[in-house]
Order: structure tokens, then C-alpha cells, then sequence
């Protein structure tokens, strides 16, 4: 590029990460665009070119779901890094230590004395009567009164670029090994950009990891025996678990590897077997054992539950997370933060409407055309209605399955949500595209915020799913301290 | 006026065997078991014994429903798995629920919501108490004269009969066919009053019967407001007495089996239970 | 090192091994099968050539079940490409794949993409294999991507367990595959002796070209084409790689490195050693072929003993198997005797 980069840049009529509405550069954007400006013309499209390159050779790539040759895509990644002002990130930050402390703090209540439920703050049908409520690790004791170890809290901007928490995710979320490939490609490719602008790090997440994982080791040893369990090599995800476990230098392992003995879980190795002390499990509950599980999965281990129910083994995150991750459950965080730490939100939810309560369905029903309605237990930007965006036929079928089942579904206003210049592949240029932020939260003894987390981009014009498998791409995402 | 005849209660022993034979090696199994009697205002666990050949070692907890659970896991190969407990419990004969108007239920619908929600064994997509020609009730009867005469109702309408079903007999099939034994007689008395609204879970235990050895039963407990949960059996068409001993409850057979277990190899395997319940002076 | 892990990288070396050399084995015959002299010997020798693939393959039982007669379209079809044949070059292949996406990050990127480019290449070649072009054709493309497989293996691989799992399932399938050769060469059944100098030597040439041995027996015994002194060389012989004495003293390296790394059981490293000794002290190939002492399917089992052992050492650690789980049956509540 050249010092013409941008120049011709079109915001939308959404709120734009590097352009005011004038038209001028934000402040927290000027070094990155100048430094973008001082490089070679071509010279940004070449190192663009070498970061596909970079990835597929460190094989950060993901098989895509049901392609039988097996390919393996790299997830699209845009060269313009995405920003935010240290002032943004300190409030973020806070909000999510908080957010997550309540979420904690909900999950050990309902699994003990259920106290929210008994003082009627939450309603006891949407929390006991949910299906990924775990019965069967009710009263089980959790090290340092944590569920979610790793949390992904996804965040976005609106019109007036106030941050929003979309959604939480502590069941198994996923995507901070490409935030750490994307600075690792950044860092390689761009030195230049770096220099001196005081980028936070990201690079000891795994190390962050690996520590909170072995804070959670029942056995008190010096190394304890902490693996990453994986669906295996078909799982989209699969590139990330081999990621984390050869950077925290643990072993990957299927359920096969394991097998419980004695009241404890075993892992099969050359040399014998070796007790396992804590489990990054990347499978769901419903998978992870048929004994207390699902009994037609064959990609858990027999019997793990009752160890970690007698305190044997840790799991990270915690059986029966789920239930914090769920939708409707979502629009009762902000009252979690009140109830239990006795403070307001930092973070603001967006207004959500349940299905399973009358108001919440009556709005729905009547205002379809003006909201994203979704299912409570879907995620990855599936199973869900853009309202403004559908034909009359499709709202009308899709409100007949809401009928049929509403306490499924909830519904909230439409967000326009923030853009950032992406590399635009037909035109060749940068146009405004959609972005949202998932920052990493570990939980262990304390709680740490990764600076950052990953920014995931919409990449064909004009959608709003930013999702890998539908067509989503990522940036490097920096918080430059101040 | 309680007389202490009325206030007696029994002396109850209980031996149940569970044997498993299987023709080919089992290499490994998990099996969580639901066999100790409760504590609680009717009854009183006097003494329990729990033994498992293999000899393996056994862990136990608190379900979410707080019965006793026992969890064994055989690692090694094996062709047979017996499992006995013994039992010796003291029981009281409760007073009836006091009358109650049926509307009281509603502050407690949330309270016990699970206890009327759709389970696999018995899905509310039926209107079950329509289908077995029970009236609902309306809000000013009286609860527990509803709910005795609707058990009452049940036992005429259907016939007790030893293997006409099997533990895995669809209630729907039950219902149509009218004959079974006293979990299906359990299952439909809990359609049917979760079909009216009225909190009830499935218990599990076992019963003296006439004088025979006795056996393995299952009843149903329904919330009473200002009494707590009683118990009623459609089997004999009364309220559960001094010869009831309870070993747990739950939603459904599902959550209270006296076993519940995967394994694998062993081939197809053949299952002997026996259950002696006898009073003891 | 994860059991599944050694057995997977055991296993995909058994596997391109074998497809090596069946893919070896096809394209030399069909070379063969061309150049044959064309004589009344020969019409028996061209014949005979194909079938005699499948005794050295040891798939006889199985191949007849399939086919009413073994001539070039069927052999050649049951060798690459037949579902029922587990052996095949594209059983083969898959296997390894399989194996390698298991293992896919203790081996780099070129290996894998090699595997998978070469699986999904050989779909479409399979067309054409009825015809010579198409057979040279599919053979060379397999022995190019096990060559540039273990090539960049040797290049890159780090001297741990991975490498010598991988080592040892490949030279113990190479001890078998060249013993087998052997035993139908010289074996039970030897074949008739040609009176015919020109077919005969025309037969050992092919027989030394099938296991890749032509030039290397050649400058090893450039006078004579005799069967002892090819026999010798094909089992005794201390430098050339495609012998067994050769690949046992490899697979004894391997056997030995697992045992040091990881203190497991001693039983596959000596029965190793036993083979590689007993091969490095025979006085020659007489006391094997005419002596059976031991005997060409006596060292055949002796390599299936140590595959064994080291199955049973390393990938079979205690634990339940992988079958389906089956559920307890329940038990009704009836409150009646049973």
C-alpha cells in the first residue's frame, strides 16, 4: 500500500472502529494507519499472500464440517488490526472480571443451595428446568467455587459505539489459539507496525492456562497430570486442541486413551498407565461419559463422572456449566451481578425478550420484523431469524416453530453492529465489515483477562454472521496501554 | 384423636438379591444402584448391609433427589454379578394429609414444577387424565379426597397382572391393554394427576405382600400442601402405611431404578432378583 | 508417548510399506510380462507370473473367493484396489492416512499433505488401470509418495518413541514381505527348473527387480544369476536394505530404542535381537532353504512374534475395550416373587 491506503474508504451507516462519521482516523487508529501507509505499495497485498501461507504451514486450519476430502481451510484472517483504546479496554476488563465472578457465583448457588431460586430473583422452571442443568453433579464440591475456568465473552458495539455483551460462553468456547496465531502472523509479517506502539501480549495464554489448569489438581503434586480431551481429528475445532496442548506441552487424548480404575482416571501410555489429575475437556457434558451421559457416545470415558464426583479428578470447564451459557438465562446476568456481588453492571446486556415469559413472547409475536429472534441452545449463529432481513413467509414459519415451543426461543432488537476495514476480495479494497470481539477470561484461584481476545469479522458484505463455519474471518486485536 | 394403634407402625427386614449371569466374559461394568431405604418422618433406617460379588470397592452419594446411591464398578472380567442388600427398618403408620382445597396448589406449582413436567416414561403430550376417564378436579374439592378416590378409581380400572409388561412397557400401552403390575399402575396414577396439575413423584421401595415373600414396589407421592408428600398406591387403592418401605423417589423410574448399569461384553445376560420383605416383631 | 499414538505411527509404517511394495511387486511383473521371451517356456512363465503374485502376498484363500481365475485383470485388481482385499494398495493407503490424521501433529505438514494428496490422487487413476500406461502410472505415483513419505521422515523426525515405532512397524513388514518372497520363490513349491539359461536368468532378474535388488545384487555378484547366491543375498546379505538380515538388525535398533525411552518390557528387543543375531551368524542360505534349520516360515513367525509382543507391551495397556457398551437389564417393580 501506499500513502493513498484508505483514502477512499466508505463507512456504512454503522459505527466505524477506525473512521468518525467526518471521516477522520480516530485517535486510537493513527499510528497503525500511518505505519500501514509508510509500507511499499503491494506491499501490504504480498504479506497478506504470506500469512495464508504462514497459517496452513503451522497448520492453523479447520476441516470444514462434511467435506469428505478432508481439506483443511485456514480461517480467513484480515491484515488491518483492530484497536481498542486502553481507557475501553479498562472498563471492559472490569466489566468482565465482574460478569464472570456473578456467572461463578450463580453456578455454585444453583448446584448447592439454589438460594436465587428460593428468594424468587430467578424462576425456578428456566434454571432447574433446563436440559443442560446437570442433576448428576448436583452438590458436587468444585475447586476454588469455579465452573468456568475459560470463558469467552462475546462483546459488540452499537450505533453510538457503546459495548454490549452478546453472549457468554462457558461451555467449551473456543478460538484463543487463533488469537494467538494471528499476533504470532502480525508479529512476523509487520514488524514495522509494532514498533513502539506498546501492543499488550498475548502470547502467555498458554501459560496462563496450563496454571489455572493445574490450580484445579486434587492430588497435590508438584506436576500434576493435566491433558486436553479432544472429540478428535473430524472435530471442527481440532486444530485449537492440538494447539493449546503442544503449547502447554500436555498430552492431547480421545476418551480411548483413558479409562477409570480404582476410583481414578488413567491414561494408556508406553510406560504403563498414568493417573490423569485435571481433564481440558473440549467435549460437551452429553458426550463425556455413557455412563452418566449420553450411553451411545463413544468419545468419553466410562465412569468419569463418578471420579470427579468423589473428587478425584478436575475437569475444566465444570460439568453443568452449561446452564449459564444458555440464551434466556443470559438476560438474568445483569441481576446475578446485583444479587450476588452487590454491585451494578459494568457491562450492559441488550435487551432480551424470553419466550418462555407471556410479555416476552407477546413482543416477539407482535414484532418480528424488527428483531433477531434465536433458540436459547443454539450458538454459531444457527437456528436463529434476523427479522428486517427475512421474507414474510420465512418470519411466519419460523414463528410457527416458536409457537410450538416458545420457551426455546428469545428475541432481541436488531444491533447494527460495528464495522472495520476489511480487505474486500472482489473489489480489492478495504470496505466497512462487521466485527464483534470474544476476549478470553481464565478463572482459577484468580481471575485474568487476556488483553484483547479475538475479533471475528463478517466477510461477505453486508452479513452479520461472523461465525467460522458460515463465512467469518478474524483480526489481530490490540489493546495498547497507555 | 391418633390412638397408639393408629400411631403403630412396623418392624420391616428386606433382602433383595440381584444376580446378572452372563454367558460370556463381561469385561467391565458400571452399574449405579438404588437400594437403601430413607430416614425420614415415616420411617427409620434401623440397620443395612450392601454386598457385591466380585468383591469391588463401592462409592456412594446423594443423588440431586437426595436418595442414597451406590456406585460399582466391576474393572474385572467376569461372568457373573450378584449384588444383595439387607435392610432393617422401623416404619410409623402416618395420620391422613389434613383436608386442603386443591387451589392451595398453586403457590407451590413452581416449588415442585419438576414434579409436573413431561418426562421420557411419561410424556404430557396426552391429556391422561381424560384417557382413563378421571374428572379433573375443580378448585374448591378437597385435595386429598381427590386425590385418595382418583387412586381408587385407577385400581378398579385396571387388573393386576404379573407379567403382562416389562420394566420397558410404554404407558401408552399399559393404558390401552389395562393390565400390568404396580410400576405401570405408578406411572399412570402420575399422568394422570400431573396431567391436572397436582405435584407427585414416583417412589420406589418394597412391600410386604399377604403372605408371601414380598417384593419390589413402586407408589406415587403426592404433594399435599399443609401435610407434605403422601403416599398413595393404586395398586391396592389406599394411602402408602406402616408396610411401605421407601428406598427413594424421583420423577420416574429413571431417576430411582434399584439398578442402572452399562457394560460391555458378557453377551445376552440373564437376570434373577429375588426381594424378601417380612415383618419382625 | 500415548499407546494410540506409537500404534498409529506403528501401524502407518507397516502400511506404506506394504503398499510400497505391492505397488513394486505390480509394476515389475508388468514390466515383465512385456519383455518375456516368447518361447513355449514362456507362454507357461507369462501364465504362471501373475498367480504366483498372490502366493506371495498370502492372499490365495481369499482372492478365490472373488474370482473364478487369476489373470493380470484380476490379480491386478485384487492387489490395488478390491474392497475385500485388506491388503490392497488402497486399503493400504487409506490405513495409513487414517493413522497419520491421528497422529497428524507428531509428523509435519509435507507427510500429511503427501498422504492425502496421493489417497485422493489414486481414485482417478484407478480408471485407467487395465491398461500398462495406467498400471505404471498408478504404482510409480505410490512408491513416489512413500519415498518422499519416509524421506522426509528421515529428514525431519526427531530420534524419539514416534521415530521408532515408525521404524519398527516398517522394517518388521519388510522382513515379512521379502521372506515371503522367498518362500514362494524357494520355498514349499519351488518352481520348475527352466532348462532354458535365457528364461531362467530372465526369471531372476525379474524376481531381484520385483524387490528393488537388481543393481545392488549386480555389483554385489556380477558373474552369475545363480537361485543360491540371490537367496543369499536377499536374506543374508549385511548391506543391502531390502535384505532381512538388514531390516532385522533396523528393527532391532528400534525395538532396543523403544525399550531405553521407555522402560517397558524387555520381550520385543530380544526376540529382535535373537532374529538380527541369527541371521548375522548362519553360515549361509543352504542351512535355510535346504535345512530348514530354521525354516523360511519359521523366521516368517518369528517376525510375527515380535509385531506381537510389541502389541501387547506398548498398545494394550490394561483397560475395557472398545466394544459397544451394552445396557444391565432392569428390573420391573412388581412387589410379587419373580
Amino acid at each position: 500500500m501506499d500513502s493513498e491506503w484508505l483514502t477512499g474508504y466508505k463507512g456504512g451507516a454503522f459505527f466505524d472502529e477506525v473512521f468518525t462519521a467526518g471521516g477522520d482516523v480516530r485517535l486510537e487508529y493513527a499510528g497503525v494507519v500511518a505505519a500501514m501507509r509508510r509500507l511499499k505499495p503491494g506491499d501490504v497485498d504480498s504479506r497478506r499472500a504470506l500469512a495464508d501461507l504462514a497459517f496452513r504451514n503451522q497448520g492453523i486450519t479447520f476441516t470444514v464440517y462434511g467435506d469428505p476430502a478432508g481439506t483443511e481451510r485456514t480461517f480467513p484472517f484480515d491484515v488491518f488490526p483492530r484497536v481498542i483504546p486502553a481507557a475501553d479496554w479498562r472498563v471492559i476488563s472490569a466489566g468482565l472480571v465482574q460478569r464472570v465472578k456473578a456467572l461463578n457465583a450463580f453456578l455454585i448457588d444453583v448446584y448447592h443451595e439454589g438460594q436465587i431460586l428460593h428468594e424468587g430473583v430467578m424462576p425456578r422452571a428456566l434454571v432447574l428446568g433446563n436440559p443442560v442443568f446437570r442433576r448428576e453433579v448436583h452438590g458436587v464440591a468444585v475447586p476454588h467455587n469455579v465452573y468456568t475456568h475459560v470463558a469467552g465473552i462475546d462483546i459488540v458495539r452499537g450505533d453510538a459505539g457503546e459495548y454490549f455483551v452478546l453472549e457468554d460462553n462457558v461451555r467449551v468456547p473456543s478460538g484463543a489459539s487463533y488469537m494467538l496465531a494471528n499476533r504470532r502472523v502480525m508479529a512476523r509479517l509487520f514488524p514495522e507496525i509494532f514498533a513502539g506502539r506498546g501492543v499488550e501480549l498475548v502470547e502467555h495464554y498458554p501459560d496462563l492456562l496450563l496454571r489455572t489448569l493445574s490450580s484445579l489438581s486434587p492430588r497435590d503434586v508438584e506436576r500434576p497430570t493435566v491433558v486436553v480431551l479432544t472429540p478428535g481429528p473430524y472435530n471442527s475445532a481440532y486444530f485449537e486442541h492440538v494447539f493449546l496442548a503442544q503449547q502447554m506441552g500436555v498430552e492431547l487424548v480421545e476418551g480411548s486413551d483413558l479409562y477409570v480404575d480404582d476410583g481414578r482416571v488413567w491414561m494408556r501410555t508406553t510406560q504403563g498407565r498414568q493417573q490423569v489429575d485435571v481433564i481440558y475437556r473440549r467435549l460437551d457434558d452429553d458426550f463425556i461419559d455413557p455412563v452418566a451421559f449420553r450411553p451411545d457416545s463413544q468419545l468419553g470415558v466410562p465412569g468419569l463422572v463418578e471420579v470427579y464426583r468423589q473428587g478425584r479428578v478436575a475437569l475444566a470447564n465444570a460439568l453443568g456449566a452449561g446452564v449459564a451459557d444458555d440464551k434466556a438465562i443470559y438476560s438474568y446476568v445483569p441481576k446475578m451481578i446485583t444479587y450476588y456481588l452487590n454491585e451494578q453492571p459494568i457491562l450492559k446486556n441488550i435487551p432480551t425478550y424470553l419466550g418462555a415469559e407471556p410479555e416476552g413472547r407477546e413482543r416477539i409475536f407482535d414484532n418480528a420484523a424488527d428483531l433477531v429472534i434465536k433458540r436459547v441452545d443454539q450458538s454459531g449463529g444457527y437456528g436463529m431469524l434476523i427479522g428486517p432481513a427475512a421474507t414474510a413467509q420465512e418470519r411466519a414459519d419460523y414463528l410457527a416453530q416458536v409457537q410450538a415451543a416458545p420457551g426455546s426461543y428469545i428475541a432481541q432488537p436488531v444491533l447494527g453492529l460495528s464495522t472495520h476495514p476489511t480487505h474486500a476480495a472482489d473489489t480489492g479494497q478495504y470496505e466497512p465489515r462487521h466485527i464483534d470481539l470474544r476476549p478470553f477470561v481464565l478463572s482459577g484461584e484468580t481471575v485474568t483477562v487476556v488483553p484483547g481476545g479475538l475479533t471475528r469479522v463478517a466477510l461477505r458484505r453486508g452479513s452479520l454472521v461472523v461465525n467460522s463455519s458460515q463465512g467469518g474471518g478474524s483480526k489481530d486485536t490490540w489493546v495498547v496501554n497507555s | 384423636m391418633q390412638s397408639t394403634l393408629e400411631r403403630a407402625g412396623m418392624k420391616l427386614s428386606v433382602v433383595h438379591s440381584t444376580e446378572y449371569l452372563y454367558p460370556e466374559v463381561a469385561h467391565s461394568s458400571f452399574n449405579e444402584v438404588w437400594m437403601y431405604p430413607v430416614t425420614d418422618e415415616r420411617q427409620t433406617l434401623v440397620s443395612f448391609s450392601f454386598d457385591v460379588v466380585p468383591h469391588v470397592p463401592i462409592e456412594s452419594r446423594r443423588d440431586f433427589f437426595g436418595n442414597r446411591v451406590y456406585f460399582v464398578h466391576v474393572k474385572e472380567g467376569h461372568t457373573a454379578l450378584w449384588l444383595m442388600a439387607r435392610s432393617v427398618v422401623l416404619t410409623l403408620a402416618m395420620p391422613p394429609p389434613r383436608p386442603v382445597l386443591v387451589s392451595a396448589l398453586e403457590e407451590w406449582r413452581n416449588e415442585w414444577f419438576e414434579f409436573l413436567v413431561s418426562t421420557q416414561r411419561i410424556p404430557l403430550d396426552t391429556d391422561w387424565a381424560a384417557a382413563l376417564g378421571v374428572r379433573p378436579p375443580a378448585p374448591t374439592d378437597d385435595l386429598p379426597l381427590y386425590v385418595l378416590e382418583t387412586t381408587q378409581q385407577l385400581n378398579h380400572r385396571f387388573t393386576y397382572t404379573p407379567y403382562a409388561t416389562a420394566v420397558d412397557t410404554l404407558l401408552a400401552d399399559f393404558v390401552q391393554a389395562g393390565s400390568g403390575v404396580c410400576q405401570d399402575y405408578t406411572q399412570a396414577t402420575l399422568a394422570v394427576f400431573r396431567s391436572v396439575g397436582i405435584p407427585c413423584r414416583y417412589t420406589s421401595g418394597y412391600i410386604p405382600t399377604g403372605n408371601g415373600p414380598g417384593g419390589s414396589h413402586a407408589w406415587v407421592e403426592v404433594f399435599i400442601p399443609g401435610s407434605g408428600w403422601v403416599g398413595y398406591d393404586a395398586t391396592t387403592g389406599l394411602l402408602a402405611g406402616a408396610q411401605y418401605v421407601k428406598v427413594a423417589h424421583g420423577k420416574d423410574y429413571d431417576d430411582c431404578p434399584p439398578l442402572k448399569g452399562l457394560r460391555w461384553g458378557g453377551g445376552h445376560e440373564t437376570l434373577r432378583v429375588s426381594v424378601q420383605v417380612t415383618p419382625t416383631p | 508417548m500415548l499407546s494410540r499414538i506409537a500404534s498409529s505411527l506403528y501401524w502407518m509404517g507397516r502400511h506404506l510399506e506394504r503398499a510400497e511394495n505391492t505397488a513394486r511387486l505390480l509394476q515389475v511383473n508388468s514390466l515383465t510380462m512385456t519383455e518375456s521371451p516368447v518361447n513355449a517356456d514362456s507362454t507357461q512363465l507369462v501364465a504362471g507370473s501373475w498367480e504366483q503374485l498372490l502366493t506371495m502376498t498370502d492372499d490365495r484363500d481369499q482372492f478365490d473367493v472373488w474370482y473364478t481365475s487369476a489373470g493380470r485383470d484380476e490379480v491386478v485388481e485384487w492387489l490395488t484396489a478390491h474392497a475385500s482385499n485388506p491388503s490392497s494398495v488402497r486399503a493400504s493407503l487409506a490405513n495409513a492416512r487414517d493413522n497419520a490424521r491421528t497422529v497428524r501433529f507428531h509428523i509435519n505438514l509435507e507427510m500429511w499433505e503427501a498422504l492425502n494428496r496421493c489417497y485422493n490422487d489414486l481414485r482417478g487413476l484407478e480408471a485407467d488401470l487395465p491398461s500398462y500406461a495406467g498400471l505404471n502410472a498408478y504404482c510409480a505415483a505410490v512408491r513416489e509418495t512413500t519415498n518422499l513419505f519416509f524421506g522426509i521422515a528421515e529428514a525431519t523426525l526427531p530420534r524419539d518413541e514416534g521415530w521408532y515405532f515408525l521404524s519398527l512397524g516398517r522394517y518388521l513388514e519388510r522382513m515379512d514381505n521379502v521372506l515371503r518372497l522367498l518362500f514362494s520363490e524357494y520355498g514349499e513349491a519351488p518352481h520348475p527348473a527352466y532348462s532354458d539359461s535365457v528364461v531362467r536368468d530372465f526369471r531372476s532378474r525379474a524376481f531381484l527387480r520385483s524387490v528393488g535388488a537388481y543393481e545392488a545384487f549386480r555389483k554385489h555378484e556380477n558373474l552369475t544369476l545363480d537361485a543360491a547366491a540371490i537367496a543369499d543375498f536377499l536374506l543374508l546379505d549385511s548391506t543391502f536394505p531390502r535384505s532381512v538380515r538388514w531390516s532385522a538388525e533396523r528393527a532391532n535398533e528400534a525395538a532396543r530404542g523403544i525399550e531405553g525411552l521407555t522402560g517397558g518390557s524387555p520381550q520385543p528387543a530380544r526376540l529382535a535381537g535373537w532374529l538380527a543375531a541369527q541371521l548375522e551368524y548362519l553360515p549361509g542360505v543352504t542351512q535355510v532353504i535346504q535345512q530348514q534349520r530354521p525354516s523360511l516360515m519359521e523366521l516368517i513367525d518369528a517376525v510375527a512374534e515380535i509385531a506381537e509382543k510389541t502389541n501387547d507391551a506398548y498398545f494394550q495397556v490394561q483397560g475395557p475395550d472398545l466394544l459397544l457398551s451394552i445396557p444391565q437389564q432392569q428390573q420391573q417393580q412388581q412387589c410379587s416373587p419373580h
